[in-house]
């Protein structure tokens, strides 16, 4: 009997820079890589102001100031710059110690967000520090760079602290081709200085400021519709406050507006919306991860919530999520989505989905009556969520199950219903419609609406006759 | 539609509803009766409200109703004036427990009953009871009663065949499947008759499968499940809140020694209440001991169209005559 041969060998089962600075930076978007930036500023400045972060403005002085063109990227902060015991996280291209923070509230310190940046955008680049610790440069040449250079070997020059500024600036002086076509076009500097001044609005709102191309950015949050003083029904947020798991939870969700007319449905069908509101966002340690949300994620079309639709789009609200220890908050390994399968966040979103279906029950409620909901809409004001709202700490009951929650439900104005309203809708070809409308009117334009209006009060007054 | 239909006409929903309050009757003084309320669509008559009240005590009662006339009478017909009747829709209830425990304070647990009977909304109101099970806490109780009526997934007895399905069974399983989403059991492919009562077991417990992803403090136990005919065939499982943190061994030891099925997804209690005279029924009473066939054979005619029908009939009057009702005219 013959032996069967067999041989043993080992393969190569490590990363390759190929993966690193080609294929990793596919999964972001360029947005998304300079928001990771910014991040690592605000983290800084949070490190500088430790003990500090509960006052209003903690980060008042602390900037990060971009520059974006077809030539360059730079973003300059003075935020402490880069600490000598986290410059081996900052450049290796393994698991960040996210822990290294401890008792501040960060997002991931020089996680895999500078670097991804950076192999995203430029095809060279240097990062400079100073820090109380020292000063150092390290560069990332296109040699390195390369996706088939196997040298993984970064050179470090190390100095003493100087007297400047203590902050970094990362310098990309050669542009991927296609990143300066995108840096050159007026449409995406105009979506960046928003998508900045909406995930960073509640950073930049305690005192942190964002400038690009010199612009100084005023902070987007979300101001909600809240009565003073409010007696009986009146329009108000739903608020929630609670911890799970050692993460601070709020929950806000409301009215930023009045109720959706169906005219303003029928000018969103047409497409002619401008940029929107509506939707709840999810905030952890004050950065903006999801945005305007309007899917399942933030329990829209789950249980007897409904899907998300053109009537309900006064509706918003806020998800915010605090902690210390970066690994409790229900983020994703990008940090730009959240995991929406834990505990921390479950709970968050069954709290989002009450304030959601509080909101859509009064919206289905008035229904065809916006216009007599609007008084109880004027009587209320714009109240910004995070800073303004807190309804559940001042009002709100015990939540079950959960110690330490409160919640408020507000009791919102109901229509009186003695003579119930029906809606009629229906379509018909536009010439018969302008047909209708000149035998009505002598003129063919008139909206539908108020043609099909006209005919069931001419109608209604005929049937009245008859009686 | 069986909701129109008077109770008092209605003997296997009756009997069904007793079955719950002696359930009920057994769980409760166990988790402390006094924290409870009661909370349920209780119709126009709220019947389930004033039974609650007479056996169990309960006087923290809730009800509501999508529409506001039928609150009205609610409010009328309630068995006491601290009762709570309020015009919402069932999906709104799930969003609204905090606040309606808040109302009961110092209530602590629920008993919820979702008494649905559209056959066409299934999925929705599988929905609605799975947001209700993200929001229970250990002790709570739900009751869901779902139409399980066959004929709602086909139209015309031609239909299966029109479609090109081997079978009315076959037929029935898809259509099922496109009307309950993921809900349906995994690799159903037929629906036989009287088959619909236990698919919508399973999907009943896919159901608290999707709620337990969410809601991990509590564990949904089975302690009734029944189906009967009211009009229409209706399905109804009654689910306790245990808490997994702590050995339930002792609770599960005494309601199993007081008769009731805990944990149990198999035992589904045909609720059949044969048309006996009260003649009738006394003569069996006096014989129940004996074997069903003994009983039928001492009656001296069949209580139903066949031999089968009958030997049903008579094991169902033996296991649940206790709660049959008792109908007498009365002249006001």
């Amino acid at each position: 009997m013959t032996e069967e041969v067999t041989t043993t060998d080992d393969i190569y089962g490590g990363p390759t820079k190929r993966f690193f600075v080609s294929m990793l930076t596919r999964d972001i978007e360029l947005a998304d890589a300079i928001l990771d930036l910014v991040d690592n500023c605000v983290d800084g400045a949070m490190r500088q102001r430790r003990g500090h972060l509960e006052e209003d403005a903690p980060y008042q002085g602390y900037h990060a100031h971009l520059t974006l063109n077809e030539k360059e990227f730079k973003i300059t902060d003075n935020c402490g710059g880069i600490p000598d015991d986290f410059i081996e996280d900052a450049f290796s291209l393994g698991r960040p110690n996210i822990k290294k923070d401890g008792d501040l509230p960060t997002i991931g310190m020089y996680g895999i967000g500078m670097k991804r940046a950076i192999f995203k955008i430029g095809e060279e680049a240097s990062v400079n520090s100073n820090s109380a610790d020292g000063n150092f440069q390290v560069v990332y040449t296109s040699k390195w760079l390369d996706p088939d250079n196997p040298d993984w070997d970064l050179p470090i020059r190390k100095a003493a602290p100087s007297d400047g500024t203590q902050g970094v600036e990362i310098s990309i002086p050669a542009l991927k081709s296609h990143i300066a076509a995108s840096f050159a076009n007026d449409a995406f500097q105009s979506d960046i200085r928003r998508i900045l001044a909406e995930h960073f609005g509640y950073i930049i709102q305690k005192g942190f400021q964002v400038r690009v191309n010199g612009d100084i950015l005023k902070p987007k949050t979300l101001p909600l519709l809240v009565a003073k003083e409010a007696e009986g029904e009146s329009i108000r947020a739903f608020d929630y406050e609670g911890e799970i798991c050692g993460v601070g939870i709020k929950v806000t969700v409301g009215f930023f507006r009045g109720l959706a007319t169906e005219a303003d449905i029928d000018r969103e069908l047409e497409g002619t919306n401008v940029h929107e509101t509506a939707g709840i966002s999810v905030v952890c340690n004050d950065r903006v991860i999801l945005l305007n949300d309007r899917t399942m994620k933030t329990g829209w079309g789950d249980g007897g919530v409904p899907k998300y639709h053109s009537q309900f789009r006064s509706i918003a609200g806020l998800i915010i999520f605090k902690s210390n220890e970066a690994d409790a908050l229900p983020l994703s390994t990008t940090k730009n989505a959240v995991d929406t399968s834990s505990e921390v966040y479950y709970t968050a979103r069954k709290h989002c989905m009450t304030g959601i279906k509080t909101f859509t029950d009064f919206t289905n409620k008035w229904k065809g009556m916006e216009n007599e909901a609007t008084p109880y809409f004027r009587i209320a004001e714009k109240t910004d969520v995070k800073t303004k709202v807190s309804l559940a700490r001042a009002l709100g009951a015990k939540v079950r199950g959960e110690e330490n929650s409160v919640k408020f439900t507000p009791a919102l104005p109901m229509p009186a219903n003695k003579n119930p309203k029906r809606r009629i809708s229906f379509v018909r070809t536009k010439d018969e419609v302008e047909a209708v409308s000149s035998h009505i009117f002598g003129e063919p334009d008139q909206e539908p609406r108020i043609v099909g209006e006209e005919c069931f009060i001419r109608l209604l007054k005929e049937a009245k006759d008859e009686r | 539609m069986s909701a129109n239909i008077p109770y008092q006409l209605r003997p296997n929903k009756h009997v069904d509803r007793q079955l719950f309050i002696s359930c009920l009757s057994a769980i409760l003084p166990n988790l402390g009766l006094e924290k409870y309320c009661y909370i349920s669509m209780g119709g126009r008559h709220l019947v389930d409200h004033k039974v609650i009240y007479k056996s169990l005590g309960i006087s923290a009662l809730y009800s509501f109703d999508a529409d506001a006339e039928i609150v009205r009478r609610q409010n009328f017909n309630s068995p006491i004036d601290t009762t709570l009747c309020i015009a919402h829709h069932s999906s709104e209830l799930a969003s609204k427990l905090d606040d309606i425990l808040n109302y009961f304070t110092p209530k602590q647990n629920a008993v919820i009953w979702l008494d649905y009977t559209d056959p066409h909304a299934r999925l929705g109101q599988l929905l609605e009871a799975v947001d209700v099970m993200k929001r229970m806490q250990p002790g709570d109780v739900l009751r869901i009663t779902l139409n399980a009526n066959e004929g709602s997934l086909v139209k015309s007895t031609a239909e299966w065949k029109e479609e090109g399905y081997e079978s009315p069974s076959q037929f029935r399983a898809v259509k099922y499947v496109e009307s309950i989403g993921d809900f349906a059991p995994i690799g159903l492919e037929r629906i036989k008759d009287g088959e619909l009562p236990k698919v919508l077991n399973k999907s009943l417990q896919i159901a608290i499968s999707r709620a337990r992803m969410e809601n991990k403090s509590v564990d949904l136990c089975p302690v009734l499940i029944t189906e009967y005919r009211d009009g229409q065939r209706m399905y109804t499982a009654t689910l306790l809140a245990l808490d997994p943190r702590k050995g339930n061994d002792q609770l599960r030891q005494k309601l199993t020694q007081m008769g009731v099925n805990i944990g149990s997804w198999d035992k589904l209690i045909s609720v059949v209440a044969p048309d006996f005279s009260q003649k009738e029924k006394y003569r069996i009473d006096s014989i129940l001991s004996k074997e069903t066939q003994e009983i039928i054979d001492a009656l001296e005619f069949l209580p139903e169209a066949s031999a089968q029908k009958s030997e049903v009939a008579i094991k169902s009057y033996k296991e649940l005559h206790r709660f049959y009702p008792t109908y007498h005219q009365v002249d006001l």
